[in-house]
C-alpha cells in the first residue's frame, strides 16, 4: 500500500530549522494494521499527515499504490483523499453545526454521487457504527464515544482503502476506548482495510499487527505481534 | 436531478445549518452591509431633495435677482450652501460605504478564521479548493444579499424620516424690491417686480430607481469582494496547518 524511502520533513521556525522527520523508510502492506508510538513532538502526526497527502515531504518519496504523493498536484491529492483515505481524529473534528448524518455525508461531497446513493451509504455507515438512532443529533448532543463513532462512519462511508487514525481513543475513557478499538478492529478486518494508527496507549498499540516507534524523526520497527487486526474482537 | 445539482443540494444543506447555528454572526455581517446600503440611499435622496429645494428657491429669487444686488448675493449663497450640502452628502455616503465594506470583509475573514480547523477537516475529507471556495462564497452571498435587501428597506424608511423631519422653507422676496440696485442694473430700467408674498418650499427626499440600483450594485460588489477575500483565504489554507489549529 505504502512505500516510504528516506522521507524527511523540515520546518522553519524563525532562523531555526526543525527536522520533524529525519529519514523515514517503511513499507506498509495491504490490509495491515500498523500502530505508531513515540513521545510527543517526535514526528508521529507529521508522518500521518504525509501518508494522508495533507502535507508534502521535504525530500524522499512516499509511494501510495505506486504513485508518489509528494509530486502529485493539489487536485489529484484531493481526489486521493476523497476516494481512498479515511481520517479519524483525536478530537473527532465534526462540524458542530451539522447533525451526525450530514457530517458523514460531507465525506461524499467530492465524489459527486446521487442523493439516493449518498443517503444509502450514510445510513449503512451509521448502522455499521451502531448510531442509526442518533443520525439527526448534533455533535454537542452526543457523548465522546458516539462522536468518535460518527467520525469513524465519516471515514468509512467513502469505502476507502486506508484508515489513518491520529490518537482515536485519546479523548475517551477506558471502557469507551475498548469499544472503539473493538469496533475499528472489526471494521478493518471485515472490509480488508489498511490502518495506520498513532497512539500513546500501549494497550491500543498491542492490538495492531505491527508497532513502530517514532524517535527523533525516525521510525523504528519492533517485531510483528501475534495478535492483531485479523483477530476478531 | 444531475450530479451538479446534487452537489449543490448538499452544499445548501450545509449552508442552511451553518446560517441557522451561526445566525448572530450572519446577522452582524448582514447588518454591517445594510447600514452602508441604507446610508447610500438616504444620503443620495437627501442630496437630491436639497438640489430640488435649491432650484425652487432660486426660481423664486429669479425676478428679484434681476433688480437687486442683495437678491443676487442671496441666490449665490443658496447655490454655494446647496453645493456644500451635496458634497458633504457624497463624502458621508462614501465613508459609510467604505466602513460597511470593511466591516463585511472583516466579519467574513473572522468567520473563516474561526472555522480554520473545520475547513482543514473538509480538505482532509478530500474537498477540493474549488468546492471550499464555492461554499464560503455561497454563505457570503446569502448573507450579503439579505443585508443588501434589508439595507434597501432601511434606506426607504430612513428617507421617509428625513423627508418628514425636513423643514419647509419660506422665501420672502418682497423686501428685495426696495433694495439698492446692483451696479450692473443701475443704468437699466426696472424689469419686473418681485412676486407678491412669501413662497413656501417643501423639502422632500425623492428616491429614484437609479439611487436604488446604485445602492444594490454597491451592496453586491461589497458582498463579492468580501466573499472573494474569504474564499481566497479558505482555499489557500494548508490542511496540515489548519488541522493543527486548536479547536
Amino acid at each position: 500500500m505504502y512505500k516510504l524511502t528516506n522521507v524527511t520533513r523540515t520546518y522553519h521556525k524563525g532562523s531555526q530549522t526543525v527536522a520533524a522527520l529525519a529519514g523515514v523508510d517503511a513499507v506498509i502492506g495491504d490490509r495491515e494494521w500498523l500502530a505508531i508510538q513515540g513521545p510527543t513532538g517526535h514526528g508521529k502526526t507529521t508522518l500521518l499527515q504525509l501518508l494522508g497527502g495533507l502535507d508534502r515531504p521535504t525530500s524522499g518519496t512516499i509511494l501510495f499504490d505506486g504513485k508518489d504523493l509528494g509530486t502529485m498536484g493539489e487536485a489529484e491529492l484531493a481526489r486521493v483523499r476523497a476516494g481512498s483515505i479515511g481520517f479519524i481524529f483525536q478530537t473527532f473534528n465534526l462540524i458542530p453545526t451539522l447533525p451526525a448524518d450530514v457530517n458523514v455525508e460531507l465525506a461524499l461531497a467530492p465524489l459527486r454521487l446521487g442523493a439516493a446513493e449518498r443517503r444509502t451509504r450514510v445510513a449503512q455507515a451509521l448502522h455499521a457504527v451502531g448510531l442509526t438512532d442518533r443520525a439527526g443529533h448534533l455533535p454537542a448532543e452526543l457523548s465522546g464515544g458516539q462522536q468518535q463513532r460518527v467520525g469513524i462512519a465519516r471515514a468509512l462511508v467513502k469505502d476507502p482503502a486506508v484508515l489513518l487514525a491520529d490518537e482515536p481513543t485519546g479523548n475517551l475513557d477506558e471502557t469507551t476506548r475498548d469499544e472503539i478499538i473493538d469496533l475499528l478492529a472489526k471494521l478493518v478486518h471485515d472490509r480488508g482495510l489498511t490502518m495506520v494508527m498513532v497512539t500513546h496507549d500501549s494497550t491500543v498499540a498491542a492490538r495492531a499487527q505491527r508497532t513502530g516507534q517514532m524517535k527523533d524523526g525516525r521510525l523504528l520497527f519492533s517485531s510483528r505481534t501475534s495478535a492483531g487486526g485479523d483477530q476478531q474482537p | 436531478m444531475n450530479r451538479l445539482t446534487e452537489d449543490r443540494t448538499l452544499r445548501l444543506t450545509y449552508l442552511r445549518h451553518e446560517l441557522r447555528h451561526r445566525r448572530w454572526q450572519a446577522l452582524a455581517t448582514a447588518a454591517g452591509l445594510a447600514v452602508g446600503v441604507a446610508l447610500v440611499i438616504t444620503v443620495s435622496a437627501a442630496a437630491a431633495g436639497t438640489r430640488a429645494a435649491q432650484s425652487r428657491v432660486l426660481d423664486s429669487l429669479a425676478h428679484a435677482a434681476n433688480t437687486s444686488a442683495a437678491a443676487a448675493t442671496v441666490a449665490g449663497a443658496v447655490t454655494t450652501a446647496s453645493g456644500l450640502a451635496a458634497d458633504l452628502g457624497t463624502w458621508v455616503a462614501a465613508a459609510a460605504l467604505t466602513a460597511s465594506f470593511t466591516i463585511t470583509a472583516l466579519l467574513t475573514l473572522a468567520s473563516v478564521a474561526r472555522r480554520v480547523r473545520e475547513l482543514g477537516t473538509l480538505k482532509a475529507l478530500g474537498w477540493p479548493a474549488r468546492q471550499i471556495t464555492a461554499q464560503v462564497l455561497t454563505e457570503t452571498a446569502v448573507t450579503g444579499m439579505a443585508g443588501t435587501l434589508a439595507g434597501v428597506a432601511l434606506g426607504f424608511a430612513g428617507t421617509a424620516v428625513v423627508a418628514a423631519l425636513g423643514p419647509t422653507l419660506t422665501v420672502d422676496v418682497a423686501g428685495f424690491a426696495g433694495a439698492a440696485p446692483s451696479p450692473a442694473s443701475q443704468n437699466s430700467p426696472p424689469k419686473a417686480l418681485a412676486p407678491d408674498g412669501p413662497v413656501a418650499v417643501h423639502f422632500s427626499a425623492p428616491i429614484s430607481p437609479g439611487i436604488v440600483a446604485l445602492a444594490v450594485g454597491l451592496g453586491i460588489l461589497g458582498t463579492l469582494l468580501a466573499g472573494a477575500l474569504g474564499a481566497w483565504r479558505a482555499a489557500r489554507l494548508s490542511p496540515a496547518a489548519a488541522l493543527a489549529q486548536a479547536g
